[in-house]
């Protein structure tokens, strides 16, 4: 019998929260419901002796693979190829899954058929103690989504992520992707690519995913993407002539939906350079290379960057701006930052945002 | 080594106080013979006195002060100790408070060649728990109308500053005071060596203090838990025993059986949790405001070898630590009641950091570690009541905290040093 879910753990030294993980999942009701497909991404600590003592213990729902270092897309590459389930989810092993919704949703999952299963997830700021629900509040629960003709307007300007989306793995297949190796930020390849074979999906109001943020400094996540800025360009890029090329086979929801999700990242690459690298002459460079190649690549997304005033902005004097006077800016910048802390903006529930 | 050790402690059975008790399972099961300097009437910061703790043996001798003020007793202890000086070679003194160490240091003045070893209950150099009391939040900055107002703002202001100054005073206080100690004493005992590291991270002079380091870890003693009999029960029950504040708070765990009981109404027949010890009113009433009181039980006070009883029969006792994560990477603090709780051989469901001391120990011991998230607690209470889950301690690994061999170890230190002084 096939079994209704896989699950891909992708696991690099994650021995302190791997059990966690894999406790969460592995549920006595369901143990022949799902497959729990963990794959070793070349780990050095002790994750997969853990692993290990699992796998003995549930013969029949996972199974390891270990290989070689590869990054986390290498990890979710060969999980597809290896999956036997219908669906497919990817859960990170220092996150874990609410065990009692997790339940339900297999359970729901036996009886479904939709290309993408969509529910909600949770952050779990695990420094202050707060968790934070993120959740499509326009999305009817159960309802099944034609998606060329969904309005896009009940996502509230957001749109699906790893932790939200399951797939049914035939979809996955189908869209041929390869997630590219030893780069960060793939899960963008995750959400976009595969929707081009996703015909229809359902919604289920269930808070499945608990996505762990154990710093503080996790959640901002700016640094990190200052630090693997090469990742993201490569990342951005790979997306953009992705969608070059199969531009024409999306019908107008979708390509509204991929441009969206297209036009945050570039925000994002954009923020990198005028916000955030402190190498003012660096950034120059980059961002001045960089819309060299939008320019020529995807006209479109280029003047539809105008949308967002700062770069308008920036754009209108040329970036010069940002070469010269980038620091009394960014001063600015970290005083409203600070207003803002003072303040105490404090979110308890929010939608799901890049 | 024939002359009794000179042990300064403010606190010591039948004070029931963790500190004391900590001193008291470690002297109690030593060779050496001790005289404790100790006060009976202030039971500030204890659980009051316990008169249950009878089998102090005889190398134990109380000397006890009658001071209900730290500056009696820090008097009272050296006019002790200079009518009595010839009698001892070794002093130790216990903190918290931290008086016994300036106790120490004036030991020291009186009798330069005795030697010092000090025993750090916490550290006294930017304590965590003291630098997040510190951190009060300014009322001026609770919302954006404080500073729509010129008046609000500038009170504001100078609340800030005022605090600052107090703040930076105290911290500086109690580096000095640390440092002092460090550099005065002859040994010190830390109770583990992420506390250590914690102490000398930022002094110069590290390696030197290194060298004066000494790790005796908190300690159960085996023979003090009653023989008693296990309740039966449909139900699985949770015990929490020992203090809870507002920082180590037991809210999380409240929010997680909450939840529990959102999802089973009849979650009362599952299970029950029980606080034995000091509970904040605003846990009190979250409990209360959401129909937790027939699940949750607070429950009175209970000696220490009650306390001892219950941890031996119970299904899973409860470990909170503060969440400290903000103020430090990893956490320090041992609290001494794990040790009884690996004592008790029961399992143990800990809330705590997964970086430190008690994440090292609790691992060791295959105790259930979550981290400070009532989804992850949640997660558990889940598993353990509707999938059959639980972790089997290991014993074997327990035994290494047995008070026997904990004092064996420090009987060995005693040897070495006294040796190296030819202490006759």
């Amino acid at each position: 019998m096939q079994k209704v879910l896989t699950v891909l753990i992708p696991v690099y030294n994650t021995e302190k929260y791997i059990k966690r993980c894999l406790d969460s999942v592995l549920l006595k009701d369901i143990l022949d419901k799902v497959e729990i497909l963990v794959v070793s991404d070349g780990s050095t600590d002790s994750s997969v002796s853990i692993i290990k003592e699992y796998q003995k213990k549930y013969k029949g729902t996972l199974r390891l693979i270990e290989k070689a270092n590869g990054g986390h897309g290498s990890t979710i590459n060969i999980g597809i190829k290896e999956a036997k389930g219908k669906y497919f989810k990817v859960l990170d092993s220092d996150d874990w899954f609410d065990c009692h919704d997790f339940l339900k949703f297999v359970e729901k999952l036996t009886q479904e058929d939709a290309d993408l299963v969509i529910t909600n997830y949770k952050q779990e700021h695990i420094y202050s103690g707060k968790s934070i629900l993120n959740k499509y509040a326009e999305l009817e629960e159960d309802k099944i989504y034609d998606f060329d003709s969904f309005d896009l307007k009940k996502l509230n300007g957001e749109y699906f992520v790893m932790a939200t989306s399951t797939y049914k793995l035939e979809v996955l297949r189908k869209s041929n992707m390869h997630l590219l190796e030893k780069t960060f930020y793939v899960d963008m390849q995750y959400n976009i690519e595969p929707i081009i074979n996703v015909e229809n999906f359902v919604y289920y109001d269930v808070d499945i995913y608990r996505y762990y943020i154990g710093r503080p400094e996790q959640s901002v996540n700016i640094a990190s993407f200052v630090k693997n800025q090469e990742s993201h360009k490569k990342v951005i890029k790979h997306l953009i002539e992705y969608y070059n090329r199969h531009r024409e086979e999306y019908s107008k929801v979708k390509k509204e939906y991929i441009e969206m999700i297209l036009i945050y990242m570039l925000n994002t690459h954009y923020s990198i350079y005028c916000n955030y690298e402190t190498n003012h002459r660096k950034a120059y460079k980059e961002i001045k290379e960089f819309e060299n190649y939008l320019k020529n690549e995807s006209e479109y997304l280029y003047e539809k960057l105008n949308s967002l005033g700062y770069i308008k902005y920036y754009r209108m004097n040329h970036f010069i701006f940002l070469k010269h006077f980038n620091k009394i800016y960014k001063k600015l910048y970290a005083l409203g930052i600070e207003v803002k802390r003072k303040i105490g903006v404090n979110y308890e529930e929010k939608n799901i945002s890049h | 080594m024939k002359k009794r050790i000179l042990v300064i402690s403010w606190y010591f059975p039948p004070i029931n106080s963790s500190e004391g008790l900590v001193t008291y399972k470690l002297l109690n099961n030593s060779k050496y013979e001790y005289d404790v300097f100790m006060q009976s009437n202030n039971e500030l910061w204890s659980y009051g006195k316990d008169e249950d703790i009878k089998n102090i043996n005889k190398n134990i001798n109380r000397i006890t002060s009658k001071a209900k003020e730290l500056n009696d007793f820090y008097n009272e202890a050296i006019n002790y100790f200079r009518d009595n000086q010839d009698k001892y070679d070794i002093v130790m003194t216990r903190s918290m408070p931290e008086i016994s160490h300036k106790i120490g240091i004036e030991i020291k003045k009186i009798k330069n060649n005795i030697i010092w070893i000090a025993s750090f209950g916490d550290p006294i150099a930017n304590n965590p728990f003291s630098l997040i009391a510190l951190q009060d939040e300014n009322p001026y900055t609770a919302n954006l109308s404080n500073f729509l107002s010129i008046k609000r703002f500038l009170k504001s202001l100078l609340y800030k500053r005022r605090c600052r100054i107090s703040y930076k005073l105290l911290i500086k206080n109690n580096n000095d005071l640390q440092e002092n100690i460090l550099k005065k004493c002859d040994y010190f005992i830390c109770n583990s060596v992420y506390e250590k590291d914690y102490m000398l991270k930022d002094y110069h002079n590290k390696e030197l203090f290194n060298k004066k380091a000494i790790i005796i870890p908190h300690s159960y003693d085996e023979s003090m838990y009653p023989i008693g009999k296990k309740k039966e029960n449909k139900k699985i029950v949770f015990n929490y025993i020992g203090h809870l504040d507002d920082i180590r708070t037991p809210h999380l765990l409240l929010v997680a059986v909450k939840k529990l009981l959102d999802k089973d109404p009849k979650l009362k027949d599952k299970m029950e949790l029980n606080f034995y010890g000091n509970v904040s009113d605003k846990e009190k009433l979250y409990i209360i405001d959401n129909d937790l009181i027939e699940i949750v039980k607070l429950k009175k006070n209970v000696s220490y070898l009650k306390s001892l009883e219950i941890m031996k029969y119970t299904d899973w006792l409860i470990h909170i630590d503060a969440n400290l994560a903000d103020i430090i990477p990893e956490n320090i603090f041992f609290a001494a009641k794990l040790a009884d709780y690996m004592g008790s051989k029961s399992k143990i469901l800990a809330i705590t950091m997964l970086n430190g001391i008690s994440a090292d120990i609790l691992k060791n011991y295959n105790a259930l570690c979550v981290e400070h998230s009532a989804e992850e607690i949640y997660n558990y209470l889940y598993l353990i009541l509707y999938e059959n889950y639980s972790k089997e301690p290991n014993t074997e690994y327990a035994s290494l905290f047995s008070a026997v061999k904990v004092a064996s170890n420090f009987d060995k230190f005693i040897s070495k040093i006294a040796r190296e002084r030819m202490v006759k």
